[in-house]
């Protein structure tokens, strides 16, 4: 019994320190968003300070930080909904139909995923120019989508592979069609996965910034373009970025928020088991 | 590069004699193409470019004078001491990010599973708020975390009396500072990915190990880990190759500094193309760093393909 | 029957593919609508900061009297070059006006990315009457010739120099620092004080920025007078022993710092001396921001022969690909133009132009108490190297100089071994 305890008392010891570990630089970031410039460096930090918003003013004044919250939206839903469409099919398509060279394909999607950065930028520049889609939308989401598939494919193989084949068989011994039993029986329990595909790829997207600049023009910047310029090199504006940072980062953690519990509860998790 | 790998021929036969033929190839088929094409499009035509590119010794804008070196690019890197350095710090900080990421990581999703499901949900959304915070502003809040006059880390650490560490400012401990900053922003991928893994484990082994009379870590190393592998090795193949690709943040914290001792291939190659206008070398940087990683992360891709069979 | 439900879910998903994407193109509008004077729209490149935003003003201004549309395109400086020579390399003509240092000129010109402007600042009808091309400081137009053509307008000046808290110097009983020595006795005094003296020692741009000017200090330079490079010179190597034993009086952390860094230690007084450049000296003084404004004083960098100061300088060019050439070098004339420039220092006081004519105005010294100091450093102006290989010299010393101030390598031996690898090239 008082093993038992020890152990409990030691989980919830390791759980409060990696909460610490997790919340407080981002307490701090979203504190400081609120502070003067004045108050955030200061030897005692101030527990007590008056709030401001004109950070947040800021934020939205000097920059076009409205315009960038839209963009960064149509990005990283566009880029998210498209690759869970082609993560799914292609997943499925490589694990439930016995292709000879699922295998070489799989492994061809995951050295498109070794690529460095730094060799893709010119090739995508010249060919989204060349297509005229420079500085539209397209170049980011197109990039995003390219950079999530592989990791997103792999992912859902793992999961249609672990579905029972008989599960699918007996679907389509039931009445159904191979796409029907695809959306009724195998889509159900792959949602876990399509979740952490959901969150991965959104948070990418939301967040990736070489692609987003360099192929956009300034009507067609995204939210990381925005804080990069208040960041830079130069100097940077503790308030105006923190204030920046916090608007950037909280509608994703509200979204993770949502999703996440379809990770770890799944739909309908108990088909597996029959 | 692509590792061309046929599936045992007595699957292929089977797939010949099986009920669904040659219209559910072509399903097969269409499913895949549009990810291929993307793909293709995005990387790999790109590779191609790196592979061409990387045997010319030119500059951006000045094509017209390209020389053709054919391999001199990468012995160049070869003969070059900062170059290897790079290749030598990426190697150990994807070594030490991955250990740390995947015992913390998978640790903590273990931890969590054990916890009645509605606490350990909503500690699995605090716990993943990190991973959803760009590189940009990891980097904005580590420097501030960083600083030894007003950073937490420096303040924690003079508790123990420890306020002399080097940090991002010594040669031998930047690397290390930039692994932390590193691992804060990866384990909660690792936590929602293994989370996800660990909801396909039916309840019933559980069950049966219990009766067996298995301990927490019996269940672990017997019931969970063994499940789990597949999870696990793609984790590692895409925890790994990211780290082994570390930009943002080394490029927001330290550029490289001090004296290098956290340049990473893609910084070097970053300053090769951007600031000395050398691009075919740097393409060259590329195509070595993919190469390392084809090495390094290459059997396990295979490995991987082939669990299929054991499924 | 197979057949159709495969067409089925191949068309549902090139349908959401194409939905997805068109909504994404529908989402690129146009740039803002016609004007009605002039249907020019000229995009401007350069980096985003507090110059950014007083310069919008002025853009602003321009559109309001020509009637020509600006897209003012201010983004991070370390993606700014990358953005630039993408655009310029594959002739997107994005770009009709850019602002470059000294330091990319020759990288760019060897490219053919830029108008040659020399004809065009000779004639009236594109810089107006009152011009007055002469007035531009001498060493400004220089850093911008290529082969006696002028590829940008000189526009902006910065020059990093020794920043002090008065009062705590003279509380100290301590005078304001000149000199190696003296300079290290100040450093040294506040170290064991507590505090020390901020400096930009990461491995970057500002320590080999703080080189070049350390080597006019004592002069000396990177090359000898052949113009080969002669970084073994004594007069060299005593110059980065200098560098490392003020490195030791360094604020806690100064090795991983850079301008910024610097910048911040200084305005919350954590600091009371350190080397800034001129650049980021808006805030310092800006009693909102700022716990020392008005205590600060500016010294030239230590120098053991005469003060020097550093050529670090920003230009307008315009881009060979642009499709508005003159037009965007009248908007280059207009930002160059005296009155533009004044006001460009009105409003963001450590804004410095290559102006002559204005370096004594009362109107713009009164808000810049720094200003002497740098006409004083600058009367000993220097660049940092500037050969279209330079870079690879300057990364070298950059790292280099990391080595020395925070592993305590040896300078001769570091600098023996940058001239060993390099020489041959220099």
């Amino acid at each position: 019994m008082t093993k038992r305890a020890l152990v409990t008392i030691a989980k919830w010891l390791v759980i409060v320190l990696f909460l610490l570990w997790t919340v407080v630089p981002i307490a701090l970031i979203i504190v400081n968003s609120f502070k003067r410039a004045k108050d955030i460096f200061t030897d005692v930090p101030k527990i007590f300070f008056e709030p401001t918003l004109d950070n947040y003013v800021n934020a939205f004044t000097k920059s076009d930080f409205g315009l960038y919250f839209i963009n960064s939206t149509v990005v990283a839903v566009c880029s998210t909904f498209i690759v869970i469409v082609l993560a799914t099919f292609a997943s499925y398509g490589l694990t439930s139909f016995e292709l000879r060279f699922a295998n070489s394909v799989a492994n061809g999607f995951l050295v498109g995923k070794l690529v460095p950065g730094i060799a893709m930028m010119l090739p995508i520049f010249v060919i989204i120019n060349a297509v005229g889609l420079r500085g539209t939308l397209v170049g980011p989401v197109l990039a995003h989508v390219a950079l999530n598939l592989p990791f997103a494919v792999w992912l859902l193989m793992g999961f249609f592979r672990d579905i029972p084949r008989e599960l699918e068989h007996a679907a389509m011994i039931d009445g159904c069609t191979r796409m029907q039993a695809f959306w009724r029986v195998m889509l159900p329990v792959v949602v876990p996965g399509i979740a952490a595909v959901f969150i991965l790829s959104a948070q990418y997207s939301w967040n990736e910034l070489l692609f987003s600049l360099q192929l956009t023009t300034l009507e067609t910047y995204t939210l990381p373009v925005g804080i990069a310029s208040f960041v830079g090199a130069i100097s940077v504006d503790w308030g105006l970025s923190s204030a920046a940072a916090t608007v950037t980062m909280v509608p994703m953690i509200i979204i993770g928020f949502f999703v996440q519990k379809y990770i770890a509860e799944g739909t309908t998790g108990g088909a597996v088991k029959g | 590069m692509t590792r061309i790998q046929l599936a045992p021929r007595g699957r292929a036969q089977r797939r010949s004699t099986s009920s669904y033929a040659r219209k559910d190839l072509r399903l097969a088929l269409y499913l895949v193409l549009p990810a291929a094409a993307a793909i293709f499009i995005v990387m790999i035509v790109p590779l191609g470019f790196a592979l061409i590119a990387s045997t010319f010794e030119y500059s951006l804008g000045q094509e017209e004078s390209a020389v053709f070196v054919f391999l001199d690019n990468y012995a160049k890197f070869f003969a070059d001491p900062v170059a290897i350095s790079s290749l030598l710090n990426t190697a150990l900080f994807t070594v030490m990010s991955l250990f740390l990421c995947m015992l913390i990581g998978v640790g903590m999703s273990v931890l969590l599973k054990s916890l009645n499901p509605r606490t350990g949900n909503i500690l699995r959304a605090i716990f993943a708020m990190p991973l959803l915070i760009s590189p940009i502003i990891v980097s904005l809040i580590w420097r501030y975390m960083y600083d030894p006059t007003y950073g937490l880390v420096y303040y924690v650490l003079s508790w123990f009396g420890l306020e002399e560490w080097g940090g991002l400012t010594d040669t031998t401990t930047a690397l290390f500072s930039i692994v932390i900053t590193d691992v804060w922003h990866a384990v909660p991928f690792i936590i929602l990915v293994t989370s996800a893994g660990l909801t396909v484990i039916p309840e019933e082994l559980y069950e049966a190990a219990r009766i067996d009379g298995a301990g927490t870590i019996g269940t672990l190393v017997n019931v969970t880990l063994p499940l789990l592998v597949k999870t696990l090795i793609v984790l590692i193949l895409i925890r790994g190759t990211d780290a082994f690709r570390v930009f943002d943040l080394i490029y927001g914290l330290t550029g490289g500094g001090p004296a290098n001792s956290t340049s990473s291939l893609s910084i070097y190659a970053y300053k090769q193309a951007y600031e000395n206008n050398e691009m075919g070398y740097a393409m060259a940087v590329a195509m070595i760093t993919l190469i390392a990683l084809v090495i390094l992360f290459g059997p396990l891709m295979r490995n991987s393909a082939r669990s299929k069979g054991d499924s | 029957m197979r057949k159709s439900r495969g067409s089925v879910a191949i068309g549902l998903a090139a349908l959401m593919a194409l939905t997805g994407l068109t909504a994404c193109a529908s989402e690129a509008e146009e740039p803002a609508a016609e004007s009605p004077q002039s249907d020019i729209t000229l995009t401007v490149s350069r980096w985003a900061g507090p110059q950014a935003d007083a310069q919008q003003e002025l853009l602003d201004q321009y559109s309001a009297e020509t009637g020509v549309t600006i897209r003012f395109d201010a983004i991070d400086y370390g993606q700014l070059k990358q953005k630039q020579t993408l655009n310029m390399s594959t002739a997107t003509g994005e770009y009709d006006l850019i602002y470059v240092p000294e330091a990319w000129v020759g990288e760019y010109t060897e490219a053919d990315y830029l108008t040659d402007l020399s004809d065009f600042v000779t004639d009236e009808a594109l810089t107006g009457p009152d011009w007055d091309f002469a007035d531009f400081n001498e060493s400004g137009v220089e850093v911008y010739t290529r082969d006696g053509a002028l590829y940008a307008l000189p526009y902006f000046v910065q020059t990093p120099l020794v920043v002090f808290d008065e009062e705590a110097l003279d509380a100290a009983g301590l005078e304001a620092p000149s000199t190696w020595d003296e300079t290290l006795e100040v450093a040294k005094y506040f170290k064991e004080q507590g505090s020390g003296i901020a400096l930009p020692f990461r491995q970057g741009s500002a320590i080999v920025n703080i080189m070049a000017v350390l080597l006019a200090g004592n002069d000396t330079d990177f090359f000898d007078e052949s113009g080969a490079l002669d970084l073994t010179n004594p007069d060299v190597v005593e110059a980065v022993e200098f560098i490392q034993e003020l490195s030791q009086y360094g604020l806690e952390g100064s090795n991983a710092w850079h301008w910024d860094e610097v910048n911040k230690a200084l305005q919350f007084g954590q600091a009371p001396i350190g080397i800034l450049t001129s650049g980021l000296f808006t805030a310092l003084e800006n009693p909102d921001e700022s716990n020392v404004a008005g205590k600060l004083a500016y010294a030239p960098l230590p120098y053991s022969e005469t003060p020097a100061g550093l050529l670090q300088t920003w230009g307008w060019a315009v881009p060979a690909d642009s499709k508005h050439q003159e037009e965007a070098f009248k908007l280059g004339a207009w930002l160059t133009s005296k009155a533009a420039q004044k006001e460009m220092g009105t409003i963001d006081p450590s804004f410095i132009s290559f102006r002559e004519s204005l370096y004594t105005d009362a109107d713009l010294t009164a808000n810049a108490p720094w200003l002497p100091t740098v006409q004083e450093a600058l009367a000993k102006g220097v660049t940092v190297p500037l050969q279209p290989n330079a870079p690879a010299l300057t990364d070298a010393l950059s790292v280099g100089l990391s080595g020395v101030v925070s592993s305590g390598e040896d300078p001769a031996t570091m600098l023996q071994g940058i001239q060993d690898t390099l020489a041959s090239q220099f």
